[in-house]
């Protein structure tokens, strides 16, 4: 009962804006629906008493033949933890989008778009089968593009539009992965009900469920943002902050990681998905925390560095450490949306007193010294980086270092390889920090930054506390989180606490911080980066991948198009038009027997006498 | 039991008749005939309810008999009688603004709510005679309101050929009749079924059957009084003909088709094909929207033929559930399609025929109006997720799923059809929203306000259409029950 109510606080939050929008105006509206995402919050709480797994049935959504499809919500404690997360970290954001958002002509409309993200991003992690996931799992691709395209108008409107669409086609590739695996499954368990596949797992060859594992890591990839099909997300940053904050660093594209560990019976037995599960994620780690430390606009920076810590939780997932995977995924969505939100404060601040139109309000190279100018947001994000960075004892350091805990069981390369990506996440998140807040401002508009407004800064602070101890919900002598997720996923090791391993990667994180402050805070930064040289070009250029997909997959594609759209002769246009002309003349043809003469319509109705009695003598004894 | 409490569902609309039309000759200056119709439709809701649970607790039907007249309640009788009181009730309510200050006012509520009766009556009839008797009160209530608008010529025509065409096939239905009735000497549909013999006599009285209502439910060649007649009368009557009157026409043949021996199934598929297809082409090239979505009916009455048909052909309950589903669907939609229309008439304050052109930027002076008319055309082209996809989807599948050759490749050709409807329906569409010429723009902002009486039952009824699309099983029950009462 309390999930119907989880995800129905929201829905009302977005009727009633709909409804009353534009009688309540700023900053009602986004009070209204900060309301609603604080009661799914309120009810989520609610579900911490017990840890036992329950279905709530609201009814059968869709009946073909023997295909029955409830309408299911499942309550478990894994399902509870992503709701928690959702409706925890969505009404902090909400509330931050009150600040921020202020002034916007479309105020009450992101605020509606907000609401109707989470109804579906609920129904994505309360589902109890595939297919209402599914409604979900759409749902929140639907959100995201209208948010990262929710400034289409304007200057940057056709940037805006097509990070938007570049984003929602490349899902589609994925919801393509995520839809076959849901016809293998019913083909092969005739349910799609997560408990009925379960249960029928063993009836399956071991090749099905490694295609079904597959096709399904094809939709993770899609909407998690891993290799091969990562390239939406950093475009995604053409979004207002606080949207990239919460769909696309805290909870949407953690849906992925979601929902492999919700499939992880599945995967346990598909080696070979499990293996490029792992590769996928551990390539996925490295590269774009590469990327990462070419990028000068402030938000590109978090948005590779998102990439690559979900590559990070793919990874584990991969390697069955489902645990560590949820544990990154919680405290990640804290200290990530904390720098998203952290970031907006700074451009917003930066934004406020821009009057030279050259200037971009996100890029790095035009800011310095806003420590001073920006105290509460400063500390903010030097907790968020540290958290990041995996820094002891914030909360990062615990989930990054039961991945890198787990990763060493696995295989030396693996370890190797993610601890090589910890240390560039140490050293770009320092890099970012230096040029941000240290050194002398680097245009007037960061002479002049102002620190936000006190709606915008105390999420900040919230979320700034929960980067700080989220470690504590999986300490390594009480593993809390664990235990409670043991209720749904089963009973797993502890994973022991390795000294070595932990120490290693302290140190690991604090060369890549004390590098970049070699680096960057050592001499004044003119613009020049001190690893300008040919490979940082390569990086700058994001190792030329979108170059490639243009050229590989986008072009050929236009000019298929193009030809079908153009080519006079025997193309499909001229199929088309046959067809066209064909039905208009048989229209024209009926239309004369639509005389309005009362003589020939009852000669009509004897014809149908004749036709009707001659049609039961021919056909009606068969 | 002889003379139950039950009854009073028929008899209260039929007897409300005279008093409305007193009373609203007696009290002319507030829309007094209408608040009355709406007191004695919520009285017969309260007593269709009640008998609604009655049927569906007992799972079984009500029995009723005065003198020789039986009646029976089954789910084919609570679907149809259900679907013509939503309609029914929302028709009063729009017609409030509508036909409000016009000559004959308390008439038209007088007809409609009597005509509401007749069809209660018709779905609860359980002899054949008695069966007619209903079809014709219904049918002769509604001449009367196609030719509501007496100063219209247009409209007046429409009537006569409506009039002559029912005439012409109330006759057939008759011989029909006779010819049952001769060879053994009863009407009751359950003695009917258990005694008819098979001969060539009972074969013609299926082929009148069939014929004469078939005039009622338009079945080419037999439609082509149809589009006058949905298209001249006031918008809320074209909303009953096409949502629930033609399918009084469909009730009644599933009631008495039964009762010749013989394997319907084929015919009524081939019917049903024809009439999709050439329903399709002639709203096709159509410019009049009231008219386009009354050949629309034509086609979609096709697609009811069709699931119909399948499910007598297989013995598949589903086809018949599948094609009732789609009966309702397509009252619901083209209901909120013809109110729609005609709402914009009553925008621009005009009878005359709403031309396709006249369209042209209404999405811009009546949004909410625009868009609902928009989901209902949707809905009525089978975009999922909306009722009449899926209804649609559910007689392909049945189709499918009865293993034959020759049904698949019917079902791919009614498919195929469903691209020719997506061509006129989203022509409409279009039309509202583009705005070709800016002059023509401001004329529309002029436009009247349209009143909450009118909006509220089109909404209401759009809400249907999606709430359908996207839960069908909401109404399983109901089609099952029904589909049950025809096997």
């Amino acid at each position: 009962m309390t999930a119907i109510l989880i995800v129905l606080s929201p829905l009302l939050g977005l009727v009633a804006n709909l409804i009353f929008g534009n009688r309540l105006r700023e900053p009602l509206t986004g009070w209204l629906a900060t309301a609603a995402a604080g009661l799914a919050f309120a009810f989520s709480l609610t579900l911490l008493r017990d840890p036992t797994s329950e279905t709530v049935v609201i009814g059968t959504w869709l009946q073909v033949s023997d295909l029955s499809i409830p309408l299911a919500f499942r309550i478990d404690t894994l399902s509870i933890t992503m709701a928690l997360v959702v409706t925890g970290v969505g009404t902090l954001i909400h509330a931050y989008s009150v600040g921020y958002m202020h002034g916007d002509p479309r105020f009450t409309r992101f605020f509606i778009y907000l609401n109707l993200f989470l109804v579906a991003m609920l129904v994505l992690v309360l589902a109890d089968n595939l297919a209402v996931m599914f409604i979900g799992w759409e749902g929140v691709g639907l959100c995201s593009y209208l948010l990262i395209g929710f400034w289409f108008d304007g200057e940057t409107g056709v940037r805006n539009s097509n990070a938007a669409r570049k984003a929602f086609i490349v899902n589609r590739v994925g919801d393509f992965g995520l839809l076959m695996s849901m016809f293998i499954a019913y083909h092969h368990f005739g349910t799609l009900d997560f408990a009925g596949i379960f249960a029928a797992l063993d009836t399956a060859n071991p090749a099905t469920l490694n295609a079904l594992a597959l096709f399904m890591l094809l939709g993770v990839a899609g909407k998690s943002a891993q290799i091969p099909l990562y390239v939406w997300l950093p475009d995604a940053m053409a979004g207002p902050t606080p949207a990239s904050a919460l769909i696309h660093a805290a909870t949407m594209v953690t849906s992925g990681i979601y929902l492999i560990v919700r499939m992880g019976a599945l995967f346990a037995l598909a080696p070979l998905a499990q293996t490029v599960t792992v590769w996928a994620g551990m390539l996925t780690a490295l590269v774009a925390a590469l990327i990462a430390v070419g990028q000068f606009d402030i938000k590109r920076v978090l948005a590779y560095s998102t990439v690559s810590q979900l590559g990070f939780m793919v990874a584990a997932a991969g390697m069955g450490a489902y645990v560590a995977a949820m544990f990154h995924l919680v405290t990640h969505a804290f200290f990530k949306s904390l720098l998203f939100m952290a970031a907006g404060s700074v451009i917003h601040g930066v934004e406020h007193h821009n009057e030279d139109a050259t200037l971009d309000p996100q890029d790095m190279r035009g800011m310095g010294g806003l420590a001073r100018r920006m105290p509460l947001t400063f500390a903010a994000y030097i907790a968020g980086a540290l958290a990041l960075a995996g820094v002891p004892p914030l909360a990062g350091f615990f989930s990054k270092d039961e991945i890198l805990a787990a990763a060493s069981g696995w295989g030396v390369l693996v370890y190797a390889v993610l601890s090589i990506a910890a240390f560039l996440t140490a050293f770009y998140i320092g890099r970012q920090v230096w040029l941000v807040f240290f050194g002398a401002p680097r245009s007037e508009a960061a002479e002049k930054a102002t620190e936000s407004s006190r709606t915008m800064t105390v999420p900040l602070l919230v979320l700034a506390a929960l980067a700080a101890v989220g470690g504590l919900l999986n300490l390594p002598h009480n593993h809390m989180l664990l235990t409670w997720l043991e209720h749904t996923l089963g009973g797993g090791e502890h994973a022991a606490f390795h000294m070595t391993i932990a120490v290693t990667s302290t140190v690991i994180a604090l060369a890549g911080l004390g590098m970049a402050s070699w680096l960057y805070g050592a001499k004044p930064f003119t613009g020049e980066d001190p690893l300008a040289g040919r490979l940082f070009n390569a990086l700058v250029n994001k190792l030329w991948v979108d170059d490639a997909y243009q050229v590989v997959f986008v072009r050929p594609y236009q000019r298929l198009a193009a030809w079908i759209n153009n080519g006079d002769r025997m193309s499909l246009r001229w199929i088309e038009d046959r067809i066209i002309a064909l039905t208009q003349r048989a229209a024209q043809g009926v239309q004369f027997t639509q005389t309005g003469q009362l003589n020939w319509n009852v000669v009509g109705i004897m014809m149908g006498l004749l036709l009707v009695f001659a049609l039961v003598m021919l056909v009606g004894r068969l | 039991m002889l003379l139950s409490s039950r009854f009073l569902l028929i008899v209260v609309p039929l007897a409300a008749l005279p008093f409305i039309y007193l009373t609203g000759r007696w009290e002319r200056r507030w829309n007094v005939a209408q608040a009355v119709s709406l007191v004695v439709l919520l009285g017969v809701w309260g007593l269709f309810i009640s008998a609604a649970s009655a049927v569906y607790t007992r799972g079984a039907p009500l029995e009723m008999q005065v003198g020789a007249v039986a009646f029976r309640v089954d789910g084919l009788s609570v679907l149809y009688a259900g679907l013509t009181l939503v309609l029914g009730t929302l028709a009063v309510l729009y017609s409030g603004r509508y036909v409000a200050g016009e000559v004959g006012e308390e008439k038209y509520y007088a007809m409609l709510t009597g005509m509401i009766g007749a069809m209660i009556g018709l779905a609860c009839a359980a002899d054949v005679f008695n069966l007619w008797v209903w079809f014709e009160l219904m049918v002769v209530t509604s001449y009367l309101l196609v030719a509501f608008h007496r100063e219209n010529a247009a409209a007046l025509e429409a009537c006569v050929k409506y009039l002559v065409q029912s005439a012409v096939g109330s006759v057939f239905v008759v011989f029909g009749i006779a010819l049952l009735l001769a060879q053994t000497g009863t009407v009751n549909l359950e003695q009917l079924a258990a005694s008819t013999p098979a001969s060539m006599l009972t074969t013609a009285a299926g082929v009148f059957f069939v014929t004469g209502f078939g005039i009622k439910i338009a079945i080419v060649p037999l439609h082509t009084w149809l589009p006058d007649a949905h298209s001249q009368s006031p918008s809320a009557i074209s909303a009953m003909l096409s949502g629930v009157v033609i399918e009084g026409g469909i009730v009644a043949l599933l009631r008495v088709i039964g009762v010749v021996e013989m394997n319907w199934g084929v015919t009524l598929m081939v019917l049903g094909a024809v009439n999709i297809f050439i329903g399709n082409l002639l709203a096709l090239r159509q410019q009049q929207v009231k008219r386009l979505l009354a050949y629309s009916s034509v086609s979609h009455i096709g697609y009811m033929l069709f699931g119909f048909g399948i499910g007598f052909y297989a013995a598949d309950v589903a086809g018949i559930q599948s094609g009732l589903l789609h009966l309702i669907n397509h009252g619901l939609m083209k209901g909120a399609a013809f109110l729609a229309a005609g709402a914009l008439m009553f925008g621009l304050n005009t009878h005359a025929p709403l031309e396709v052109g006249d369209l042209a930027g209404m999405g811009k002076r009546y949004p909410l109006l625009c868009m609902s008319m928009a989901v209902a055309l949707l809905g009525l082209g089978g975009i999922p997720p909306l009722a009449g996809f899926v209804s649609k989807m559910q007689i392909f599948i049945s189709g499918v799923n009865a293993g034959s050759g020759f049904i698949t490749g019917l079902v791919v050709f009614a498919a195929l059809n469903t691209l020719i409807s997506i061509g006129y329906y989203l022509r409409l569409i279009g039309a509202m929203y583009a705005v070709d010429a800016p002059s023509r723009l401001d004329d529309r902002m002029n436009g009247r306000t349209i009143p909450n009486t009118i909006l509220v039952p089109i909404l209401l009824l759009v809400l249907a259409v999606v709430v359908l699309g996207v839960l069908p099983g909401l109404l399983n029950t109901v089609t099952a029950a029904a589909a049950q009462a025809i096997f």
